[in-house]
C-alpha cells in the first residue's frame, strides 16, 4: 500500500473519534447540574439575562438541533463569545494554538537533539562510566518540578548573563524564538529523559539482534549498522511515547505557560475552569481532542515511513 | 474579585489616611518615554459598562475620563466638570462642563455625550452588574452646550463618589452607536490621558499618549506597555531585569527581598482592601454574637500580620475596608484567650464546635492563614476544617447559604467608590439584595443606619451614622476581621510620580520617567 493510501485509511479511522469527541465537547455545557444559563450567570442573575443566555447558547432547542447546530458552527471555527472575554472564541484559541503549537514544537526539537545522541552513546556504552551520567543526569532532571527549573533557567540565562527575556514573547521573530527559548527547554528537560530511556532500552534489545549481527558478518561499517539499522528499527517505541507526550504537553504546559507568560491553550483552560467559562471550555474540550487524534495521526505516518511493513 | 460581587463593592478613601509620598518630587516632570509594566491581571473589556474586574477597570481608568475623579483626596474631584453645585433638597445637582474637551480621535466632548454616558450608567438594563450605582438618577439633560444637569429620585450621599467610578466613564455618543457595544468594547475611545494602540489578550496592552488630553502638559509618558504577567515570580524578575518599571502585587514573602535591589523600591500603600472570615448567620451557632467574639478573641493578627505579611497591612477594626467614614477610635479584638473561652462559656455552644471552611484552592497564603487560624481555635475547643475549592466553586457555595464559613483572598474585596455606602449596602444591609454579602445577618438597627447614611448629603450626619455601624458591626456581625490590606508595588528608581489610590488604580498621567 502506497504511504498516500495507508494516510487516507488512518485518516478515515480517525472521523469515528473525531465524531465522539464532538459528542464529548458538546455535553460539557450539558453536564452542568440544573440550568446551564444559570449557572454560568450566578444565582444573582435576573430570569431575563438567563433567558437571553440561553437563547443566545440555543439551548431552548431540542437536543440533536442544538447537536448538530454546534458540529456546523465547529467546522467554521466559531466557538460563540467567552462568557469573560466578551468576545469570539475562535480567534482567541486560534492565537494561543500558535503558540501551544511552537512552544511544543521547538521543545521536542530539543528534547530530539539531546536525546538521540545521549541514547546512542548510552546503549553502546551500556553499563560503563558515560551510561551511568547519562542516566543520573537525565534523572535529575525529570525529577526537577518544571516551575523549578524554570525558575533556575531564568535566573541564569535572563537575570545574570541577559541572554533572554524572563518572560513573555517577542514581536520580530528572532525575538519571538528567543523569547521561546527557555520555555522550551523547561519543557525539553523534562521530556528528554522519558524520550532517552525508551530509545536507549529499545537501541539496546536491537542492538542485540539477529540481523545486527548478519549486518557486522556482512563488513557493513559500525556508523552505518547503527544509523542506518538500529536506530531506525528502534525509533518506533519512542515515537509513540513522543505522540502521547505532544497531546498532553498541547493542553498541558500550564505551569511552564504561567512562569515565562506566554498565552497558551493549557493556561487558557485553567482560566476558563476558574471562571466557569463553559464556552471556552467546550471549544478546548474539542480542540485538545483533535490535537491528540492529530499527534497519534502524525505517529502512525511517522511508523509507515520507518517500516514499510506497517504500511501492510 | 471586584469582579464577581459586581459594582456591589465600593470601597473609599479614608481623609485620615496619611498619603504616601508619591516618588521622586525631585525636579520637574520630564516628557516622553515608555513605561513598562508587569501586571498580575488582565483585561477582559475596555468598555465602562460591563467591566467589574480589576485587570479591566484600571485600563479603563486611562483611557476614559469622568465628570468628577478620584485622587489623593477622600472627595472627588473636579474631572471633565469644571464645577457643580446642589439644589436645596439635594436631588438636583448641575454641573459646569469643562470646555474646549476632546477625544482621542479629535473630536469635541459635548454635552451630549455626557448626557448618552450617564443616562447608559443609570440604566439599570444597560449596567447590569453595578445597576446599583446608578439606580437614584430619575432624569438628565443638557440646559446648555456646557451645563449638565442630573436630578435625583431621592438625595443620594455618595452620589458624587459613584459619579468618580470608572462606569460612568464619557464616552463618544456617535461613535459608540455606530461601532456597537463589542467593537466598543475593544477599541475604545476616550477622552483620557492615553489611548489604546494595541491589544493582545493573553499577552499586552498597549497605551500611547492622548494629543488631546486636557490636563497641561500631561501626560507625561509617550507609552505604556502593559505585560500581562500572572506569575507572581516571574512578575518580580521583570522589574529585577529591568524588562519593566513596574509591577504590581509582590508577594509579602519577597518585599524584603524586592525592596533591597538596587534599582528598585517596594512602594507599600493604603488600599480599600481588606480581608476577613465570613460566617453563615443562619446557621447555630454563627447566629451567637458571644461565639463570633470568642472567635475574634483567639485570632492571634498581631502575628499573623508579622509572620505572614511581613508587616505590610494594618489589623482591621471594622468588618469592610477603611473607607472615608471609618473610625480609627473603634478597638480591634485583641488576641485574648482568656477572653475568647470566656466568650464561649457564655454563648450556645459553650463546649465548643466543629466547622467547616471554604478558602480559595491553590492560594498558598490563605492556607497558611486558614491553618494558623484551625491551630488557634482548637485552643478554645472549635475544630474547623478546610476545605480549599476554586474561585467560581466558592462564590456558588459560598452564595446558597448552605456553608459556614468562608475567606476570600485579600487582594479580592475592594472598593470602586469613595464612601462607605456601597459597601455598607452589600455587607450591612440584608434588604440590598445579597443579604449582608450571603451572611444572612439581619439586623434592622444597621439597615437603618445604611438607609439613614445614603438618604443625606450633610456630611456630619453621615459620617454619625457609619460611625455608629462600625460599632455595631464590631459587636454583631457575624465575622472575624482580620486586616486591612496594602497595595505592594516594585517600582524601579527611573519612575517617578507613581502613587496607587485608595480605590487601587493609578493616574499614570501623572507618572514620568527620569533619564
Amino acid at each position: 500500500m502506497s504511504l498516500i493510501a495507508f494516510a487516507g485509511r488512518r485518516l478515515a479511522q480517525a472521523i469515528p473519534v473525531l465524531l465522539i469527541i464532538t459528542v464529548a465537547a458538546f455535553s460539557v455545557i450539558h453536564l452542568v447540574p440544573g440550568d446551564p444559563a444559570r449557572v454560568m450567570l450566578g444565582s444573582r442573575a435576573t430570569d431575563e439575562a438567563v433567558q437571553v443566555l440561553r437563547e443566545q447558547l440555543g439551548l431552548d432547542k431540542p437536543l440533536v438541533t442544538q447537536y448538530l447546530d454546534f458540529l456546523k458552527a465547529a467546522m467554521r471555527l466559531d466557538f460563540g463569545d467567552s462568557l469573560f472575554q466578551r468576545t469570539a472564541i475562535g480567534p482567541i484559541v486560534a492565537a494561543r494554538a500558535v503558540h501551544s503549537l511552537a512552544l511544543v514544537a521547538y521543545a521536542v526539537l530539543i528534547s530530539l537533539v539531546i536525546a538521540v545522541p545521549l541514547a546512542l552513546l548510552s546503549a553502546i556504552r551500556r553499563n560503563l562510566l558515560a551510561d551511568h551520567v547519562v542516566r543520573a543526569l537525565t534523572t535529575l532532571a525529570f525529577c526537577m518540578p518544571s516551575f523549578w527549573t524554570a525558575l533556575l533557567l531564568v535566573l541564569l540565562f535572563s537575570i545574570r548573563l541577559k541572554f533572554f527575556p524572563t518572560s513573555g514573547l517577542g514581536d520580530s521573530p528572532l525575538a519571538y524564538l528567543a523569547s521561546l527559548t527557555l520555555p522550551a527547554v523547561s519543557i525539553g528537560l523534562y521530556l528528554t529523559p522519558i524520550l532517552l530511556r525508551s530509545l536507549r532500552a529499545s537501541l539496546i534489545q536491537t542492538l542485540g539482534a539477529e540481523f545486527v549481527e548478519a549486518a557486522r558478518a556482512r563488513g557493513f561499517g559500525e556508523a552505518r549498522i547503527l544509523f542506518k539499522h538500529v536506530l531506525r528499527n528502534s525509533l518506533i517505541a519512542m515515537l509513540t511515547i513522543l505522540g502521547i507526550n505532544v497531546g498532553f504537553l498541547i493542553s498541558g504546559a500550564v505551569i511552564v505557560e504561567n512562569v515565562f507568560s506566554i498565552p497558551g491553550l493549557g493556561s487558557l483552560m485553567v482560566a476558563a475552569i476558574v471562571q466557569r467559562d463553559y464556552p471556552v471550555i467546550v471549544a478546548l474540550t474539542l480542540v485538545f481532542g483533535v490535537v491528540v487524534v492529530a499527534a497519534n495521526f502524525l505517529v502512525d505516518l511517522s511508523y509507515a515511513l520507518l517500516d514499510p511493513r506497517i504500511r501492510q | 474579585m471586584t469582579a464577581r460581587l459586581g459594582g456591589l463593592l465600593a470601597l473609599a478613601a479614608s481623609a485620615l489616611f496619611v498619603a504616601a509620598p508619591a516618588q521622586g518630587e525631585e525636579g520637574a516632570p520630564r516628557k516622553g518615554g515608555t513605561l513598562t509594566m508587569a501586571r498580575d491581571s488582565e483585561p477582559l473589556t475596555l468598555n465602562p459598562i460591563g467591566a467589574g474586574d480589576n485587570g479591566s477597570i484600571f485600563m479603563i481608568v486611562q483611557v476614559f475620563d469622568t465628570l468628577v475623579e478620584t485622587a489623593d483626596a477622600p472627595l472627588p474631584q473636579s474631572a471633565l466638570a469644571t464645577g457643580w453645585t446642589v439644589s436645596d433638597d439635594a436631588k438636583t445637582w448641575t454641573f459646569a462642563l469643562r470646555e474646549g474637551v476632546k477625544f482621542s480621535n479629535g473630536d469635541p466632548l459635548t454635552c451630549d455625550d455626557v448626557k448618552f454616558s450617564i443616562d447608559r450608567f443609570a440604566d439599570p438594563k444597560v449596567n447590569t452588574s453595578y445597576g446599583g450605582f446608578g439606580a437614584a438618577i430619575a432624569q438628565t439633560e443638557c440646559a446648555g452646550p456646557s451645563s449638565f444637569v442630573v436630578k435625583l429620585k431621592a438625595p443620594q450621599g455618595a452620589f458624587l463618589d459613584y459619579l468618580s467610578t470608572f462606569i460612568p466613564s464619557i464616552v463618544p455618543k456617535a461613535l459608540y452607536e455606530k461601532m456597537g457595544d463589542k467593537a466598543f468594547s475593544e477599541k475604545p475611545v476616550g477622552s483620557g490621558p492615553f489611548m489604546v494602540k494595541e491589544w493582545v489578550r493573553g499577552q499586552r496592552l498597549v497605551l500611547e499618549r492622548n494629543p488631546y488630553y486636557w490636563k497641561n502638559g500631561q501626560p507625561y509618558l509617550d507609552q505604556i506597555v502593559v505585560n500581562y504577567v500572572p506569575d507572581e515570580n516571574t512578575r518580580m524578575l521583570k522589574v529585577e531585569s529591568d524588562e519593566a518599571q513596574i509591577a504590581t502585587e509582590v508577594p509579602y514573602a519577597q518585599i524584603e527581598r524586592v525592596a533591597a535591589l538596587d534599582h528598585v523600591d517596594v512602594q507599600i500603600e493604603n488600599v480599600m482592601a481588606w480581608d476577613a472570615v465570613w460566617f453563615n448567620s443562619r446557621k447555630a451557632p454563627f447566629n451567637d454574637p458571644q461565639v463570633i467574639r470568642a472567635l475574634n478573641y483567639a485570632t492571634p493578627k498581631e502575628a499573623m500580620l508579622k509572620t505572614l505579611m511581613h508587616g505590610a497591612g494594618d489589623i482591621a477594626n471594622h468588618v469592610i475596608a477603611r473607607v472615608k467614614y471609618w473610625d480609627p477610635a473603634v478597638e480591634a479584638y485583641p488576641y485574648d484567650l482568656a477572653k475568647a473561652k470566656e466568650a464561649l462559656a457564655k454563648s450556645s455552644a459553650p463546649q465548643g464546635f466543629a466547622l467547616s471552611c471554604l478558602i480559595v484552592a491553590g492560594d498558598q497564603f490563605e492556607l497558611q492563614q486558614a491553618q494558623i487560624l484551625q491551630s488557634e481555635w482548637a485552643k478554645i475547643g472549635v475544630t474547623m476544617e478546610i476545605q480549599a475549592v476554586d474561585t467560581g466553586t466558592i462564590w456558588t457555595r459560598w452564595g446558597s447559604g448552605d456553608e459556614n464559613c468562608f475567606t476570600f483572598t485579600g487582594a479580592g474585596l475592594s472598593s470602586d467608590a469613595l464612601s462607605d455606602d456601597n459597601l455598607a449596602v452589600v455587607f450591612f444591609d440584608f434588604t440590598g439584595g445579597i443579604e449582608s454579602f450571603w451572611t444572612g445577618w439581619n439586623n434592622k438597627d444597621a439597615i437603618a443606619l445604611v438607609k439613614e447614611a445614603d438618604g443625606t448629603i450633610d456630611e456630619e450626619k453621615r459620617k454619625a451614622a457609619f460611625h455608629k455601624l462600625q460599632r455595631l458591626a464590631m459587636a454583631e456581625y457575624p465575622a472575624v476581621p482580620l486586616f486591612f490590606i496594602k497595595a505592594r508595588t516594585a517600582v524601579s528608581d527611573k519612575v517617578k510620580g507613581f502613587k496607587t489610590l485608595p480605590v487601587k488604580w493609578w493616574n499614570l498621567e501623572d507618572v514620568w520617567l527620569a533619564p
